[in-house]
This record gives structure tokens, sequence and C-alpha cells, in this order.
């Protein structure tokens, strides 16, 4: 017993794309799991401790055990070096280095981390020439960037860190090849950090080995790092992305193993039709409904076998490179390494061998429907109804569906856009539950259109479309999924861009923006610029996370949340967030703080709310507004002041300026800081916000590619089973033409019907998601992608259905 | 398996392979059956006439367990159908019935004698060498074992759709108008094939047949009509078939 060869290729082609694409979604994961920054400036050292990077929360849950959990912490949280003492004490170990990192800024713009000079060691950076720094002002850099700056050993070098450029006498120079460093003497390394008494990280360099459980021992409640781990902490970028990179790579995956579901059995219900004489043929000379179904179970599990075998192994390349793609566009952040391991492959081949198996099962169920007495008429005929349990499946989805779009309203943020992924993967298997009573409708909807078209051959088309609904089902479901998935990915991400755009560039009251070339400001260009003739306010912001816990829907989830620390005098004038309870001047000191609506959820005015700072610092600010525009101002503005303590660098990001000013006396003094319009720094902020969608770009061309696929071999096996009807229909008189006619007529209706779902699934979904971030139903959505969404999917779908139709004519 | 011998040599006993008891089968609102009884004796050839719409079809398939009839009782070697899950009267039928189909029905992918034994091999049963070889040589195929359907004439096929029809040793074969689409002097050899088997090896053979000729190979001919038995013809021929034919 066989399935027909274009059908087995079309499945094997489905579960292929499939595996592929969950094994490179794998890949990401599993790299998401084990990356670590690489391990550079601590490369001699043993291991390295470091404070917690995370916090944990237990929160309760209604009805279910309590729940930890966990966000990782964005800025670097201090070590007392006191606790260095407890660590020389471990025995083997030979040298504790405190060390430390801080912006440094040449004047010629080179930007380079400086430390003090003992962590040289830590690599080890080794001498090329000159001797170490010792004198306040005397500063080692590597030959790099010497070469960069021009300057050699005995030279002078000016150089800026939180405050203005110093001069620093170059002693001596280290090999480059590590990153770009400047290493200055003890007491000006400590000075230059600007926490006494606290380091980065006390890195351990040892003689042997040296157990890292005795240096837990030594010093609990810190982090000892050792191994490839020993890179998190020299930057936190990779820990930081990681549960983004994790989340987005588990919901593709979803993504790819229904489309695989839907294009799968969609085939495999086709072929049965096809098969539906044998079928009923086997039946008759004795075979059980089980042992039909088991048959095709088997069938396609051979076939998933061979489709996720080598999909596993193509997916180990394809997974590389869309690492390194993403890297290449910095949507990875530098350092966050591949791991590639037998892993994902086994797991796509697993999944797709699961998929295959569950898509076989609910298209045998139709396979046993077919009624042995089948056999002995002439035609096969299709039945006619749905399935009860279909119309209640799809029916569930549905209510499902809508349920979470409430949801989605009801919300804002964060929340809503994670939502809208549930919403368009509920409505998308409502559809292809229900495609036959869709298709049904559609027809009854667009037969007099048909009709009207072509008197002859539309309401052949018409009628077949009505008889074939669930033959055309496996079509309309395919379109709809891939019009409604790249629909909402693509412009979903697009109409949130569009939200932060819009309320950055009309909640900014400023004309120009001070940036910086490095990586900040020093906190006295704020002075510099208010001093300048001709400046009514300025107001410096400083970019950082937090992370607090966050009612959503009656759940508390912590969250990190943008927040941005900001000046406080003459805020009002520079920024406008939008407040819509409370004041924004009452912003006034550290005990204040103001919330978006999304962080204000179930908050009033005057309520004390639990923050934890970027470095993991509790505090207890008491809610003086709730503004609207949290989109483009971050979740949380707290004053400058509690913020500038708890991040890596005292640096800010940039200085809103409003007044008609000449900055650029008051900015010369400082190294790499230049005022640019405040439309020209919109659209930077906004280009690398549109990056951010890279990945989901990448995925939304390959799920539509595989889409399409799947939709091209449906249409080519849907058309070709009807070799015999066109036969017929030939010989009773209709011409090759009006029989291309039907079919074209037939394909434009179908592909219409499933791009009608697709469209109404994609306006849904995103005028809710839209009415959730902006509070207008209106999403952003560019005409031209839209249009060329449209022509990807139904110019292949069309094309296919015709031209398999002439071969079939042809036989 | 017990209850499965017992039955048989009950339907031994009574000498009936098929019994079918004031049966009626209606399609919704439609009747296409209306209170048959009728016994088949084993060994016994019989043909079944009506014009089209007299519900021979659905006689059939209600003889034969393909269906289920919605009022009375149909016993096969004794087993009441009416009372079986579909996979328990899927295996009776493999045991007991053999069917051969208008169109010749042979699965294109199989040769001819994987055709032949696909009943066995769904039966989990390996094909007695014996038998088989007995089964090939009455049909005459015995040199195409080996060819696919596509390879062979419309009469090698229904030849060897009544092989495999007769390969489980079933009580009683169906044939559902067998010689509909062959030319009159290979429809002879098929319908001596069926002769054969009710002659030879006691199988009891149900003929569903709307030519004469073909009917009157039977023992006897029952002529339906709007769903009832009207009339019976014991021992025809060409000419008494067709004066029958005519008054109906």
């Amino acid at each position: 017993m066989k399935t027909t060869k274009a059908a087995k290729r079309g499945v094997f082609t489905a579960l292929l794309f499939a595996a592929t694409l969950l094994g490179a979604c794998g890949v990401l994961l599993e790299s998401a799991l084990r990356a670590h920054a690489p391990v550079e400036r601590f490369e001699a050292a043993a291991a390295v401790v470091t404070a917690p990077q995370s916090v944990s929360v237990v929160q309760k849950r209604t009805g279910s055990e309590p729940e930890t959990q966990r966000r990782p912490l964005p800025e670097r949280a201090r070590v007392p070096i006191a606790a260095a003492e407890k660590l020389r004490a471990v025995p083997g170990v030979r040298a504790v280095v405190a060390d430390v990192s801080f912006p440094v800024l040449t004047t010629s713009g080179v930007a380079v981390t400086g430390h003090g000079w003992d962590s040289a060691a830590l690599r080890p950076y080794a001498l090329t020439g000159g001797r170490a720094p010792q004198a306040a002002d005397e500063v080692v850099l590597d030959t790099a960037t010497a070469a960069r700056a021009r300057v050699t050993t005995g030279g002078v070098v000016g150089l800026q860190s939180s405050g203005t450029p110093r001069p620093y006498r170059v002693s001596g120079l280290v090999e480059a090849g590590g990153p770009g460093a400047a290493f200055f003497g003890p007491q000006a390394a400590a000075a230059l950090s600007g926490r006494p008494g606290q380091a980065d990280a006390l890195a351990v360099l040892a003689d042997g080995k040296v157990g890292s459980a005795a240096l837990e021992r030594a010093v609990p409640g810190l982090t000892v790092r050792t191994g490839a781990a020993r890179g998190d902490a020299e930057t936190l970028d990779v820990a930081t992305a990681r549960p983004d990179i994790i989340d987005m790579s588990a919901s593709f995956s979803v993504v790819a193993v229904l489309t695989a579901l839907v294009v799968v059995s969609g085939l495999i219900a086709l072929s049965v039709r096809e098969r539906a004489r044998e079928i009923a043929l086997l039946r008759a000379v004795g075979a059980t409904p089980w042992q039909v179904r088991r048959d095709l179970l088997g069938g396609t599990l051979r076939l998933a076998l061979a489709a996720g075998t080598a999909g596993g192994i193509l997916s180990l390349g394809a997974g590389a490179a869309m690492h390194g793609a993403m890297s290449a566009k910095d949507v990875l952040p530098a350092g966050f390494g591949l791991s590639l391991s037998p892993l994902p492959a086994l797991a796509a081949l697993a999944i797709t061998l699961v998929a295959a198996a569950l898509s076989a099962f609910l298209a045998s169920l139709r396979a046993t429907r077919i009624r042995p007495a089948a056999a002995l008429g002439e035609a096969a005929v299709e039945p006619a109804s749905l399935p009860l349990w279909r119309v209640i499946t799809g029916s569930v989805f549905l209510v499902l569906a809508l349920s979470s779009l409430g949801a989605s309203t009801l919300t804002s943020g964060s929340t809503a856009e994670a939502s809208v992924g549930g919403t368009v993967l509920a409505l998308i298997i409502a559809t292809a539950f229900l495609a036959p009573l869709i298709a049904r409708h559609g027809e009854r909807l667009l037969a007099p259109a048909l009709r009207g078209l072509s008197p002859v051959t539309g309401p052949l088309a018409s009628h077949n479309i009505g008889a074939a609904a669930l033959r055309l089902g496996s079509v309309i479901t395919p379109v709809a999924l891939a019009v409604a998935f790249a629909g909402v990915q693509l412009f979903a991400q697009s109409t949130a861009v569009a939200a932060t755009e819009d309320q950055s560039a009309d909640g900014t009251r400023a004309g120009q923006v001070v940036v910086s070339a490095g990586q900040g400001l020093p906190p006295g260009v704020l002075d510099a610029v208010r001093g300048a003739p001709g400046v009514r306010a300025a107001t410096a912001v400083k970019r950082t996370t937090v992370v607090m816990s966050v009612r959503e829907l009656g759940e508390t989830t912590l969250l990190s949340l943008p927040a941005q620390g900001v000046s406080l005098d003459g805020l009002d004038q520079t920024l406008d967030p939008g407040v819509s309870r409370g004041r924004l001047g009452d912003l006034r000191d550290a005990g204040t703080v103001a919330l978006s609506e999304i962080a204000a959820e179930g908050l009033r005015p005057g309520q004390a709310v639990p923050i934890r700072l970027g470095d993991g610092t509790l505090i207890r600010p008491r809610v003086v507004a709730v503004y609207e525009r949290g989109r483009g101002f971050g979740d949380v503005l707290l004053p400058r002041s509690v913020v500038a303590a708890h991040t890596t660098t005292p640096l800010d990001d940039h200085v809103l300026v409003r007044g008609d000013a000449d900055l650029r006396g008051a900015l010369a003094p400082y190294a790499g800081a230049e005022a640019v319009s405040a439309g020209a720094y919109g659209a930077q902020v906004s280009e690398t916000l549109r990056l951010q969608g890279f990945m989901s770009h990448v995925i939304v061309l390959a799920i539509s590619g595989f889409v399409v696929i799947g939709l091209v071999t449906t249409l080519a096996v849907a058309t070709r089973s009807r070799r015999d009807e066109f036969a017929l229909l030939g010989l009773v008189g209709a011409t090759r033409r009006q029989i291309m006619r039907m079919v074209r007529l037939e394909a434009a209706a179908m592909l219409g019907i499933g791009v009608a779902t697709g469209v109404l699934i994609t306006a849904v979904t995103l005028m809710a998601f839209a009415a959730a971030i902006t509070g207008l139903p209106l999403p952003d959505v560019r005409l031209p992608t839209a249009v060329a969404i449209l022509l990807l999917v139904t110019g292949p779908g069309a094309a296919a259905m015709v031209l398999s139709a002439r071969t079939g004519h042809r036989r | 398996m017990t209850v499965t011998t017992l039955a048989t040599s009950a339907a031994t006993a009574t000498g009936h392979a098929v019994r079918l008891e004031a049966v009626s089968r209606s399609y919704g609102a439609v009747t296409a059956l209306r209170g048959v009884t009728r016994a088949f004796p084993r060994g016994g050839f019989t043909a079944v006439m009506g014009p089209s719409g007299s519900g021979k079809s659905t006689f059939l398939q209600c003889a034969s367990g393909l269906d289920r009839p919605t009022e009375g009782t149909v016993l096969i070697g004794g087993t009441d159908i009416g009372r079986l899950s579909e996979a328990k009267r899927t295996r009776l039928r493999r045991r007991k019935i053999g069917f051969v189909f208008q169109s010749f029905n042979l699965i294109p992918s199989m040769d001819v004698e994987q055709n032949i034994t696909l009943p066995l091999h769904l039966g989990g049963e390996r094909p007695d060498r014996d038998w088989l070889a007995e089964v090939v040589e009455r049909v005459g195929l015995a040199d195409r074992l080996r060819h696919r359907p596509s390879e062979l004439s419309g009469g090698q096929q229904q030849r060897a759709a009544v092989a495999r029809a007769l390969v489980t040793r079933p009580e009683v074969v169906f044939a559902d108008e067998p010689t509909g689409a062959l030319d009159p002097r290979t429809a002879r050899e098929v319908l001596r094939l069926l002769r054969e088997a009710a002659d030879q090896t006691g199988q009891t053979v149900v003929l569903v047949t709307h030519d004469p000729v073909a009917a009157s190979w039977a023992d006897s001919v029952l002529f339906l009509s709007d769903g009832r038995i009207v009339d019976e013809l014991v021992d025809p021929s060409v000419t008494s078939v067709m004066d029958r034919w005519e008054v109906l």
C-alpha cells in the first residue's frame, strides 16, 4: 500500500524544513543556554569572584505552587574588596586581584576600558617596553590602542573617564590582542573607578588547582566563576541577553512545529482522499480500521525518520548560519558564542517524529471514515460533513483566541506583546480545524462573483469548492497561516517601534540632544550645558534596567523594565511623558519614582513600591506620578542620583537640551561629546530599534518559505488527484481552455478565501495589539511589506495549481 | 475463537452460509431494502437481479457485512453481524467472505500474487502454498504472478480478483457485476470460475447482475424490485430469465 509519490515528497519536504527550522532554533537555544562571554582579560585567573548578577523572587501563585522567578542584572554588582582577604586564606591561592573597570576615552576618540595595573597579570598583558605605571598621571596602553591614539612610550595622551580629559604620560606598552585597555597606577585606578573599597570582581590567581567549593565556602553569598563562566564576569551583555534569546528561540520553535502540523496533516489528508477507493477496497477485503491507520502512521513515520535525521543534520549548519548573521548584525551581543552539539538535531528529530505521528493520526481518523462499501461504487465520494469533534475543537481554540485577544486589550506593553503570539497561534489552529466550514461559507459568498466572471466555468469552479470543502481546507489553512504569521510578526514589531518613536518624539520637548562617541557622557557635561548661553533647560538621562514585580491579569510577574535616571531640575521643560495621575514635579528626591501605566498596574500615587536597581540593590520609593508614554521613556523614571550609583559606569547616555543655543563651546572640554538635533537623535534610536527585529524577519522569511513550499506541494497533489475529473469533463465536452479557466477561477477563489482569513486574523490581532500599546486600534502597516507578503504567498500557490492542472490534463 | 467455531458448526448444521431475516435498510428518508428474508444454502450459486434502484447494491452490502441493516438480522456463518463492532465485522469478512467487484479493484502497486494473498496478509496469516497453487492454477495465472495489474488484460485482472476472493476459502463469495466490463468470452471464463467454486470447493456464491447470460449460470435467480424480493426462478436459462425480466 503506497501513498502517492507527490504527497510523499511533499510530506518529506515539509518535515525536512520543520526539522531544519526546529534544529536551527535549537542551536540558538543551546547557544543561549551555554553562552558565556569570551574569557579574554581573565585568562590567567583560576577563578573570578563576583557579586550575584541576578535576582530571584518567590511569587505566590493562586492555586498552584509558588514559583521562583529569576531575572539577570544588567548592571555590574560590586564586591567589597575586604572579601579578598578571605580568598587569600584559601589553600592554593597565590594572589587575589581586586579588578576594577571604568570607561576611558582618548581625546582622539578611542574608547577603551581602564583598569588598575595589577589587573594586567590576569590575562596576562606582558610589557613590550617601558615600565608599569606608578605615579597618578602615568598610564600603560596596549600597542594597538597606542597606535590608534598615535602615542608611544614616553609620550602624553589625553584621557577622559568621568570628568574632563587629563594628560597622562605613557610609561609603557603591553602587547595587543586582548580587549583595548588602559592600565593606571593602583591609587589612580581606585580613584577613577569612583567606588573606594569596592571592586567589580576579585580574580584569583593560583599555583595549582583551587577547588571552587573551597572558594565558595570562603565567601558565602558571592558567585565563584571558573572556566568559560569567567567570561560573564568580564562583560554582562551575554548573560543579560540570554533570557530573550531563549524566549525567542522557543516561541519560533512552536511556530515551526505548528506549521509542520498544518502542512503535513493537510498533505496526508489529501493523499487519503486520493487513495479513498484503495482504502475502501482494503477495508472490503478485510483490513480493519486500525490496520489502515497503522499503515498510514507507519508510512509517515518512516518519512519523518528520514526527514528528521536529514533536517537535524542540516539544522546545525542553518543554526550556525543564523547565529553568524545575527552576530554580524549586532543582534547578538559580542561574544555570544556558538554552541554546537548533536542535541538540537536529536531534539528536532524527536519533535518531527511526534508531530508527524500526530498529524498522521488525525488524518487517519478520516481514512477510517471511508466505508468499505465505497469500493463497490464507481466514484469515491467525499464525506460531506465535518466531524463533530473537529467543530468542537476548532470552536474551543476560537474561544481561547478571543479570550487571549481580550487579555491583550486589557493589559498593555510586554504582556500584550506576548499574548499576541498566543492569539495568532490559537486563531490559526482554529482555522485548521474549521477550514472546510470556512471554504463552504466563502464559496457561498464568492459564487455570484464567479458566475459573473464566467457564466460557464464560474459555477463549475464554485461547485467544486463547495463540494470539496474538506480538500480545500488543506489549502486555505497554510495560506491563512503564512499571511497571518508574517503579517502579525512584522507589523506587531513595526507597530511597537512606531509607538516608541511617536511617544519619544511627542514627549521630547528638547530641540537638541548631546550624545557621546564613547561609552557615555561624563556627569559634568550637564552643568557645562546648563551654563551655556541660550539654554533654558537641560536634562541628563541615564538609561538602565530595573527589575520589579508587576501585576498583570491578577498574576504577579518579575519583569526587567527599561528605566531612565533623569536629572530633576527643569525636567518638565524637556520631557513630557504624558502624566495621567500625580505630578512629575513631585519627582524630587531619592525616595520618589514615576511609573508608566504598565508598571503602575494596581498601584496608586503615594504608595511605596519595591524596585531592584540594575545592580540588584533594593529600594522602596514612593510613586509620585503615573505616565502614558512608557514606550518612549521607559517604564520607570528615577532621579539620576539614585540610578548613577548602581550602574556599571557613572556616565550619562544623553543630555536633552531646550533652548536655541550653540553648545560647541560648552562641550569643547569634553572628548566625544556632540550636540545633534532631536530629529537626528530620534532617527538613530529608530535604527537601533528596528535592528532588534532582525531575527523575526529571518524567521518570518523561513516560515513563509516553509508554508509556500508546503502550499505548492499541496496544490500540486490536490490538482493532480483530480485527473480523472478533468478527463471526464473533457469527455463530456469541456474544452481544455474551459478546464484551465475553471482551475484558475478555483485557485483564485481558494487563495482568496485563504488570504481573507489570514488578513482577518492579522487585522483582529494587530488592532488589539495596537490598542494595547498605544490606546488606538491603529497598527503600523507598511503597504509595500503587506503587498510583498501577499505576493510571496499567493504567487507560487496560483502557479502551482495552474501548472499541475496543465500537466494533469495533458495525460 | 470458540464462538466462531461454534457458529461455523451451527452454520454447517443448518446448511446456510448467509441468512437474512426481515432485513430493512434506510438511508435517511430513503428505504432501499424492505423486510427481506432469505437464506443462502451452502454450496449454492444464487443470482440477484433487478432494475437500477431496486436495492441490489444495498442487498449485497447488507448480506456481505459491508453495511449493517437498520432493522432485522443478518447471520453470516451463524454470527449476527448487527452486534459486531466495525473491526470485528471486518475480521469476520476477512475469514468468511470473498468479494469480486465490477471494476477489478486490484492494488496497482502490488503484483498479482501480492494482490491475491492480500486478505491473508491483512489477517496476519501465511498463505497455504498448496491451496494458493490450486487457486492460481484454476484461474490460469500461474505464469503471471510477478506481473503488475497494469500489465494484465481485463479478463486476467478479473480472474486475479476471483483468486483473491477464493484464497481465504471463504464460505461465501459475493460478486457485484463481475462481468460488467468484460467481453462475452472472458465473461464466460469468470462465470465458469464462480460455478467451479460452488461445485468443487463448496463456496456459496451470490452474484449481483443484470446480465441474463450471467444469471443463467446460477442455481436460482432472485428478482428484486423496490427493495423486496418479488420473484424467484430455479434452474434458469437465458431465455427464462429474459422472459421474467420483461415482466418486471
